[in-house]
C-alpha cells in the first residue's frame, strides 16, 4: 500500500497545472522531433535540457521525459506515411505501417501505432511503479554472455523474416552482419574495413543507411516503374476520425501482440546499453514467430505496427527505471537526462526515492498523465496526418528525397552520411527489385556490432573458456531456446514424415 | 546479365574480400574471437551461399534490368549526388530548392510559378524547423545560409 | 523520361559549375584589429550530451552571457571514430582563425593507437580548462578492501582479474596499463562502450574492477552501490577528501584527464590570443567555477597556448609509452 500513497503523492505533483502544461508541450515536440526523420530524442533532449535549467527541476524533467516518449510515438508517422522512419525504433513499423498505407489504410495504421504506443507505455509505466527498482537490479544480470545469447536467438530467428527464398534471405543476414563489421573495433582498436575512410570509423551510420534503404529506394521505384504508378494515386481515405478506427478483427489480432510486446519491450528497455531499437526490433521477430499467419508479416499486417511501437515505447519507459533506482543510463537519452539531474543537484541512485520521494514519484506520474495527452493528441491529428497521401506522387517523389537529404545530414551534422544513403537507396532499389529480404539485412545491421563485442567481452571474462556460455544460468536457457527453435522445423517435418509413414502403409 | 546473378556474383566478391581481410585481421587471438572473428565466419557464409545463389540461376535465370530501368535510377542518383555537392557553395537550403524546382519542371513538366509554390514553402517550412528551432549545423553557402 | 532526366542532372550540373566558379576566392582574410567578425564554431568531435559537449555549452554560455567576445561561439557536434571524425573536419581548414575543436586525452591516444595522420598536436593549441580524475571501484562487498588487495590478488592470480573500462586505446585503458607497470601485475582489461555499461558491468559482477570520472559514479557512490579503491590523481581530490590517492598507497601511478581547447591548423596568432584571453575569463567566473567544476568534481586548471602545448607534446610522449607497454601501437 506503500506504493500507493507514493503514487497519490506523486499524482499531487504531476497534476498541478504547470506541470500538464509541460508533459504535454514536451511530448508534443517529442513527437515532432520523432516524426522528422533523422532527429531522435537524444538531439531533441540535448537542444531543450539548456533551456530547462531556469525550471524548477521536476517541472523541468517531466518535460524532458515526455519528450522522450512522445518521441516514440512521433517515428511511427513518417514510418507509416512515407516510409521513412522517423528514428531507428521505427523501422520496424515502416515494414508493416507503410504497406498499410499503400492499401489505403493508412488511418487505421497511425491509429493503431498510436493506441500500441498508449497500451505499451501504460503497461511499461505500471511495471515502472510496482516494480521499477528491483528490475534495475535484475537487468543487471544481463552481462556480455546473456547479450552474446540473446543476439543468437534473435538471429536464428531470422529464419522468419527470409521471405520466399530462404538463399537470397541468409545472404542479405549475412551481408548485414559483414557490413556490421565496419569500423573501428571496440576491443582491438584497429580500424576494420574503412577502406581509408575515417567517417567509416563509427562504422556505417545506421540512420542516414535506413533512411536511404527506405526513403530513397522508393523514390528510384517510383521513377522506374512510373509507368506502374501513373494514373495511380496513393489510395487516401476521407479525412475523418471515425474510418481511421481499426476493425474488431484489427483490435482482436492484436490486442494480444500488444501485451506481449510491452512486457518484452519494458524488460528489454531495462538492459544496460540497449534500447527502444533492439526492443522493436525483438518484438517484431516475437511477432513474426508467434503469429498464427506469419507470412502476413511485411505485406501489411496491422499487428506488426502494434509490436513494434507498444515495445518501444515501453523500452523508452523501462530505461527510467535503472536511471532512477541506479543512477545509470541505458541509453544515449537518458544519459543527458542524468547530466540534467545532476545539474539540478539531484542525485539518481537508491537514496533518490527516499529522498526525494516527491521528485520521484511525481515524475512517474507525471507519466501517466503525459502518455495519455500525448496519445490523444496523435490520434485527433490523424485526419491532418493523412493529408499527406492527398499531395500527388509527382510532387511527393522530390519532397521525400530532400526530407532523406534532410533527415540523413541532421543525425551525425555530416555530408558523407548523404552518400551512404544514396548508396543505401540503391542497395534498397536492388533488393526490393530482386526480392532479397530487406529486414534480414537490416536485423543483422543492428545487431551485428554488439554480438562481436559481446562474445569478444565474455571470451575475455572466462579468458578463453567457451563454457562461459552454458555456466550461466540465463545465457543457456536463451542458447537452448535458441537451439529448440532452429531444431523446430526439422523436427516437425520429421514428425510429420512419421506420421504420413503409418498412414501410407495403411493404404498399401 | 539477370540480377540475382549479378547478386550472386557481387556478395561471392564481398564475402571473399571479408573473409580473406578477416583472416589478416585475426580470426582466433589471445585466447578468444579476435578482429576478424565475424567476417572470416560470415565472409565464408556469404561466398558459400553466394555459389549456391549462381547454381540457381543457372536452372531459372531470374528477372533483369532494362537499360532504361538502369539508366532512369543512376539519373536520380547523380540529380541527388549533384544536389549534395552544390550543397557546399550554395548552402543547403538553397540547392535543395534548386533541386525542388529543377526536378518539378523538367520531370514533372509543371510550369515555373507551379513550382515555386511548391518549392519555396517546403523549403522555408524546412528551415524554420531545421535552423531556427533545431539549429542543425548544415553546410552554408556565399549567401550565408 | 530517361530524357527528361538527363535535362535535369545537366541543369544541376550547370548549376555546379557556375556557382563554383563564382563562390571560388570569396575567402578573403580577417584583418586583425577587427577579429572576430563573424560566428566562431566550435567543434565537438563527440556526441550530444556527452562530457566534450557539457563543457563546450558551458563555455559558450558563459562568453555569450558576460559578452568576452564580441561574436557568439556556436557548438557543432561532429561525432563518430573516438573523436577521429570531427578532427578530420577541422584538419582540413588551416588558417581559419573563426573554428575551434575541443580535445580531450582520448583523442590525444586514439591517433596513436590507430596510426592515424591527424593527430592532437596537429591543431593549433589555445587553452586548457580543467582536469578530469579517474577512480578505480569495486564492489562494497567485494574482497578488495585497497589497492594492496588488487594487487596481492592480482600476484596471485596473474591475468585473472577482470576490469571494466570504456573503450580501447582510452583514458581507463591508459590508467589500467600505469596501474599494471606501478604494480608489476597483469590484469584483464574489458572495454565497454561508454560509462553507463561499464558501472552496469561491475554492479552486474561481470568484472571485479572499473574505472569511472567522478561525475560518472556520483550517484552510485552516494548510494553506496560501489566503493573507490583509489584515484589516480597527484594528490587526493577536494570533493573526495577520504579517497587515498594510488601514490599514497605506494604506486606510482597518476593519469589525469585533460579538457581543452585548440584550434584550426595554423590558426593566426592574434585569434588564438584573443580566443585565449576569453577561455581565461571564463575559468575566472563564479558560475564556472561552481556550476561546472564542482558539481563534476573537476580540477580547475587554466593553462595559456604555450602552457597548453607542452602539456599536449608531454602527453604524446607519454601515452605513446603507456599504449607501447599495451601492445596497442600499431606498427
Amino acid at each position: 500500500m506503500e506504493i500507493w500513497n507514493y503514487l497519490l503523492l506523486g499524482f499531487g505533483q504531476a497534476l498541478q497545472p504547470v506541470n500538464v502544461l509541460f508533459a504535454f508541450l514536451g511530448g508534443l515536440m517529442g513527437v515532432i522531433v520523432g516524426a522528422l526523420p533523422g532527429l531522435g530524442s537524444v538531439a531533441g533532449v540535448a537542444l531543450l535540457l539548456p533551456l530547462t535549467f531556469k525550471m524548477n527541476p521536476a517541472t523541468a524533467i517531466i518535460m524532458l521525459a515526455a519528450l522522450y516518449y512522445g518521441n516514440m510515438f512521433g517515428g511511427s508517422i513518417s514510418a507509416i506515411l512515407i516510409n521513412i522512419p522517423g528514428d531507428s525504433p521505427g523501422v520496424m513499423t515502416a515494414l508493416d505501417g507503410n504497406q498499410l498505407a499503400k492499401q489505403g489504410r493508412a488511418g487505421q495504421a497511425l491509429f493503431m501505432a498510436f493506441s500500441a504506443s498508449f497500451c505499451g507505455g501504460l503497461i511499461g509505466i505500471i511495471i515502472l511503479t510496482l516494480m521499477g527498482p528491483l528490475l534495475a537490479f535484475f537487468g543487471l544480470k544481463f552481462g556480455p554472455p546473456e547479450f552474446a545469447s540473446l543476439i543468437v536467438l534473435a538471429l536464428t530467428s531470422i529464419g522468419w523474416l527470409l521471405g520466399d527464398n530462404p538463399v537470397k534471405g541468409v545472404i542479405a543476414g549475412a551481408v548485414g552482419l559483414l557490413l556490421a563489421t565496419i569500423g573501428v573495433d571496440m576491443i582491438q582498436g584497429q580500424p576494420r574495413f574503412t577502406f581509408g575512410l575515417v567517417n567509416l570509423s563509427a562504422g556505417v551510420p545506421f540512420i542516414p543507411f535506413v533512411i536511404g534503404l527506405f526513403g530513397l529506394s522508393q523514390v528510384l521505384l517510383m521513377q522506374a516503374h512510373s509507368e506502374e504508378f501513373a494514373g495511380k494515386e496513393n489510395p487516401y481515405q476521407k479525412l475523418s476520425l471515425s474510418s481511421s478506427f481499426p476493425t474488431p478483427a484489427d483490435w482482436a489480432r492484436s490486442a494480444w501482440t500488444i501485451v506481449r510486446s510491452a512486457f518484452l519491450g519494458f524488460y528489454i528497455g531495462l538492459l544496460p546499453g540497449s534500447g527502444a531499437t533492439t526492443a522493436a526490433f525483438l518484438s517484431y521477430i516475437a511477432e513474426k514467430r508467434l503469429n498464427r499467419n506469419p507470412e502476413r508479416l511485411g505485406k501489411g499486417a496491422i499487428e506488426g505496427v502494434a509490436a513494434s511501437e507498444a515495445a518501444n515505447n515501453a523500452a523508452s519507459i523501462g530505461a527510467f527505471a535503472p536511471l532512477l533506482s541506479l543512477g545509470i543510463p541505458g541509453s544515449g537519452t537518458t544519459a543527458i537526462l542524468l547530466g540534467g539531474l545532476m545539474m539540478w543537484g539531484l542525485t539518481p541512485g537508491p537514496l533518490l526515492f527516499k529522498e526525494e520521494p516527491q521528485f520521484v514519484w511525481g515524475l512517474i506520474a507525471s507519466m501517466y498523465v503525459g502518455n495519455l495527452l500525448v496519445a490523444i493528441t496523435c490520434i485527433l491529428a490523424i485526419p491532418f496526418l493523412v493529408y499527406v497521401l492527398k499531395v500527388p506522387r509527382s510532387v511527393l517523389a522530390p519532397i521525400i528525397v530532400v526530407i532523406c537529404l534532410l533527415g540523413a545530414y541532421s543525425v551525425n551534422n555530416s555530408v558523407f552520411d548523404l552518400w551512404v544513403m544514396i548508396f543505401a537507396g540503391l542497395l534498397g532499389y536492388f533488393m526490393n527489385r530482386f526480392s532479397f529480404p530487406i529486414p534480414a539485412l537490416v536485423l543483422s545491421l543492428v545487431l551485428g556490432p554488439r554480438l562481436q563485442t559481446s562474445i569478444r567481452q565474455s571470451f575475455m571474462m572466462s579468458h578463453g573458456s567457451a563454457l562461459i556460455f552454458l555456466n550461466r544460468p540465463i545465457s543457456l536457457s536463451l542458447l537452448l531456446i535458441a537451439f529448440i527453435l532452429t531444431l523446430l522445423p526439422a523436427l516437425s517435418a520429421w514428425q510429420k514424415k512419421r506420421r504420413s509413414a503409418p498412414a501410407a502403409e495403411a493404404t498399401r | 546479365m539477370s540480377g540475382d546473378r549479378l547478386a550472386a556474383v557481387v556478395s561471392f566478391v564481398v564475402g571473399l574480400y571479408w573473409f580473406l581481410q578477416g583472416l589478416a585481421y585475426g580470426y582466433w587471438i589471445d585466447m578468444g574471437p579476435g578482429p576478424g572473428f565475424i567476417p572470416v565466419l560470415f565472409g565464408s557464409l556469404t561466398v558459400i551461399l553466394s555459389i549456391s545463389l549462381f547454381l540457381q540461376t543457372l536452372r531459372h535465370k531470374g528477372a533483369t534490368m532494362s537499360a532504361g530501368e538502369v539508366r532512369t535510377i543512376l539519373l536520380v542518383s547523380a540529380a541527388v549526388g549533384v544536389t549534395i555537392f552544390l550543397m557546399h557553395i550554395l548552402g543547403a537550403f538553397t540547392s535543395l530548392g534548386l533541386f525542388l524546382v529543377a526536378w518539378l519542371c523538367l520531370l514533372e513538366h509543371y510550369p515555373l510559378l507551379a513550382a515555386l509554390k511548391i518549392a519555396v514553402p517546403t523549403i522555408l517550412v524546412a528551415y524554420l524547423v531545421f535552423i531556427v528551432w533545431l539549429q542543425v549545423p548544415f553546410p552554408k553557402g556565399f549567401f550565408g545560409f | 523520361m530517361t530524357k527528361r532526366l538527363f535535362s535535369l542532372v545537366a541543369v544541376l550540373m550547370v548549376l555546379l559549375i557556375v556557382a563554383g566558379c563564382a563562390g571560388g576566392g570569396s575567402q578573403q582574410a580577417t584583418p586583425e584589429a577587427k577579429y572576430p567578425e563573424k560566428p566562431i564554431t566550435y567543434v565537438v568531435p563527440w556526441g550530444a550530451g556527452g562530457g566534450s559537449d557539457v563543457m563546450a555549452r558551458m563555455v559558450v554560455d558563459i562568453i555569450q552571457q558576460n559578452k568576452f567576445l564580441p561574436q557568439p561561439v556556436v557548438v557543432v557536434n561532429k561525432p563518430g571514430g573516438s573523436g577521429a571524425i570531427g578532427m578530420n573536419e577541422v584538419a582540413q581548414k588551416k588558417g581559419d582563425p573563426y573554428t575551434i575543436i575541443g580535445i580531450v586525452s582520448g583523442q590525444i591516444s586514439t591517433p596513436i593507437t590507430t596510426n592515424a595522420p591527424v593527430k592532437a598536436s596537429t591543431f593549433k593549441p589555445i587553452a586548457a580548462l580543467a582536469l578530469d580524475e579517474f577512480f578505480l571501484l569495486a564492489k562494497p562487498d567485494s574482497q578488495f578492501k585497497s589497492l594492496k588487495d588488487v594487487v596481492d590478488y592480482a600476484k596471485a592470480n596473474p591475468g585473472k582479474l577482470t576490469i571494466g573500462g570504456t573503450g580501447t586505446g582510452s583514458e581507463d585503458h591508459m590508467c589500467t596499463g600505469l596501474f599494471q607497470k606501478a604494480a608489476g601485475i597483469k590484469l584483464e582489461y574489458i572495454p565497454f562502450d561508454g560509462g553507463g555499461e561499464t558501472i552496469s558491468a561491475l554492479l552486474g559482477g561481470h568484472v571485479q574492477l572499473a574505472w569511472a570520472n567522478p561525475s560518472e559514479c556520483a550517484s552510485q557512490l552516494k548510494g553506496g552501490l560501489v566503493k573507490v579503491l583509489g584515484v589516480m590523481a597527484p594528490e587526493r581530490l577536494k570533493a573526495y577528501p577520504d579517497i587515498p590517492t594510488f601514490r599514497e598507497q605506494g604506486y606510482d601511478a597518476v593519469f589525469r584527464q585533460i579538457r581543452a581547447i585548440s584550434g584550426a591548423p595554423d590558426m593566426p596568432d592574434y585569434a588564438v590570443k584573443k580566443i585565449a584571453e576569453a577561455l581565461k575569463k571564463v575559468t575566472e567566473t563564479e558560475r564556472w567555477q561552481k556550476d561546472y567544476i564542482e558539481k563534476n568534481a573537476l580540477t580547475s586548471q587554466y593553462l595559456g597556448p604555450e602552457e597548453y602545448a607542452k602539456a599536449i607534446a608531454e602527453a604524446e610522449k607519454q601515452y605513446t609509452e603507456i599504449l607501447t607497454d599495451l601492445g596497442l601501437v600499431k606498427k
